[in-house]
């Protein structure tokens, strides 16, 4: 019977299979084999669990390059250990640099990307090696049509130390989501800035991780002065990522984003005037999301004070004093009152996720901005963050807290809440 | 014989005449449009690409369903893959692999989509969970590959298996 069946209607029973699934029906028969695999190769997802990171390698090397004219959308996820300045990074083959985390071959990464004719969307889950910044260059050059790319970088890698290249996002003219997590040297950022002075009014979604601002920051400057021309007037920006990677102006050079999400990336010092805001589109955003940002708390401010009308769905705020060198006191003592404003100033969350220090959740304020949204919240997350006597922070309880709030007011569409508790 | 008030006349592809209320009928987006055009309906109305014993599943199934809510298109774009089915829809679809096949491909042609989507999932849901040999035993089909061919097709796709 299967055989028999029409293609679109095959198409309706392959999509509600996994991809185990199909890959099963496809050893059934030879005519079987060839309806599912184009289905199968759409979106090709290689992951290699902690234990057994060769197995990224060894799917790679054994795929079949033909099938790869049917996929759409490519994912890897290597055994990616983090931003660690002591251990080399998981791409490099442990046999020759001895490291302990073996991971993604660079050969054998190009050889995929070399065959892969028609991508539209890239999610590189794993760090992207220096080595291969010129290959994927040259592919961008040729696959214009790619609308979506995620990638990993890691510039404390030792194998990446010395690199100076140089990712050309600008052929890209159609890309509309662009998430790059641990970028941190100067020509990381001369590429977002390229790419947004191109092509920044197409982009939707927007999500930069910078690991870690302080060091970043350095890293910048380190790399800016090294590219200048030596000269006396040559003034380094305040704060490079708003002044220099957005170039603020009174502009709006990306009217079309829809999704930001920004982790350690500072705000301050906060321009006086409403360009920040103005650059982000923070009036047309429909979800935000900032993780340990330095100045979040004024930028808030900022925002209700100027009265721009939000129609955000989800806000996703994490404020960790404890990942934040920069966090002072008078930020603190605002807090509740700032989220309060902020959440009383419009309507219509339906995601909401805060994890903030204690001092925000033993204030009424907090809750009764959350309260401001009861109507169309769906999904609720609470997470408090209490500092332990050695000046760390660790999680602190709130479900009483919010077995009251829940008692008290009326939520008729909240479909999931997730609370902190302390152990 | 001509449809009176709410009731309609389906012609099966083998000629049987069924009476069928106008609600039910117009489960079937394919027939809900023609009336519209039509106006009244004072024809017996031919359904030639399905036969009878399939027509009168195809009915019964409309006859249960007549008060569902229409479907939302919000569901596709959410790309839900979801394969339960309710209780009474299961019983229905519990056919000789022949009848749901041909109630499938009847879905299809009359555009009843909530049928159409019960009868793929079922199909999906004999495949899932199950090896290569599980799924030739349920749809009886024979294995023509060589073991070289078997054994290359395993190596290529294995980035699939979950592990």
């Amino acid at each position: 019977m299967l055989s028999q069946f029409p293609p679109e209607l095959l198409a309706m029973v392959l999509n509600y299979l996994t991809r185990t699934d199909l890959k099963r029906l496809g050893e059934v028969s030879r005519d079987i084999y060839s309806l599912t695999t184009p289905y199968l190769y759409q979106s090709l997802v290689i992951s290699a669990a902690r234990s057994s990171p060769q197995n990224i390698n060894g799917a790679i090397t054994q795929l079949n390059p033909a099938h790869l004219v049917h996929t759409r959308d490519l994912r890897l996820y290597g055994p990616y250990h983090g931003m660690r300045a002591d251990k080399t990074c998981s791409f490099h083959d442990s046999s020759f640099f001895g490291n302990e985390h073996p991971g993604l071959q660079v050969g054998i990464l190009s050889i995929l990307l070399m065959h892969y004719p028609n991508p539209h969307s890239w999610d590189l889950g794993t760090c992207l090696p220096d080595e291969l910044v010129h290959r994927i260059n040259a592919i961008f050059q040729h696959q214009p049509q790619i609308t979506s790319i995620s990638l990993i970088t890691d510039s404390d890698c030792k194998m990446n130390a010395s690199a100076s290249s140089h990712l050309n996002l600008t052929p890209l003219s159609i890309l509309h989501s662009l998430s790059w997590k641990g970028l941190k040297r100067y020509q990381d950022f001369e590429s977002i800035r390229e790419f947004i002075t191109t092509h920044g009014p197409q982009l939707k979604t927007l999500h930069l991780d910078l690991i870690g601002w302080d060091s970043t920051r350095l890293s910048w400057t380190q790399g800016f002065l090294q590219h200048s021309p030596p000269d006396p007037t040559t003034i380094l920006p305040e704060n490079f990522f708003t002044q220099h990677v957005l170039n603020l102006h009174p502009g709006n050079p990306l009217p079309s984003l829809h999704h930001l999400s920004l982790t350690q990336t500072s705000f301050l010092p906060l321009p006086t005037s409403l360009e920040l805001p103005t650059t982000l589109n923070i009036a047309n955003l429909h979800s935000l999301h900032l993780t340990n940002c330095p100045g979040t708390f004024p930028f808030l401010r900022q925002i209700t004070h100027s009265n721009i009308p939000l129609h955000l769905k989800h806000l996703e705020i994490t404020f960790n004093p404890e990942q934040l060198n920069q966090l002072n006191d008078e930020t603190q003592d605002n807090l509740p009152d700032t989220i309060h404003s902020f959440l009383g100033s419009f309507s219509g969350l339906t995601d909401l996720y805060l994890m903030l220090p204690s001092i925000a959740w033993e204030s009424p304020a907090t809750w009764e901005g959350i309260a401001h949204h009861n109507t169309t919240l769906k999904h609720l997350i609470t997470h408090r963050l209490q500092r332990t006597e050695y000046g760390g922070f660790e999680d602190g309880d709130l479900f009483m807290s919010i077995y009251d709030q829940l008692r008290v007011s009326h939520l008729p569409g909240l479909e999931f809440f997730g609370v902190s508790v302390a152990l | 014989m001509a449809a009176s008030g709410n009731l309609l006349t389906f012609v099966s592809a083998d000629n049987v005449h069924i009476e069928v209320e106008r609600d039910v009928a117009e489960r079937s987006l394919l027939i809900k449009n023609m009336l519209e055009d039509l106006g009244e309906a004072t024809e017996d109305i031919p359904i030639p690409n399905v036969n009878e014993p399939v027509l009168r599943k195809v009915i019964e199934w409309c006859r249960h369903h007549k008060n569902d809510p229409p479907a939302s298109t919000e569901d596709e774009d959410s790309r839900r893959k979801t394969t339960d089915i309710d209780e009474w829809d299961q019983k229905f679809t519990q056919v000789d692999q022949e009848m749901l096949f041909e109630i499938i491909l009847a879905a299809n042609y009359l555009d009843i989509k909530g049928l159409l989507d019960v009868g793929c999932k079922t199909v999906a849901n004999m495949i899932k969970g199950k090896s290569p040999e599980e799924i030739r035993k349920t749809f009886n089909i024979q294995n023509d590959f060589t073991p070289e061919e078997e054994d290359q097709i395993r190596r290529e796709n294995e980035w699939a298996e979950d592990r």
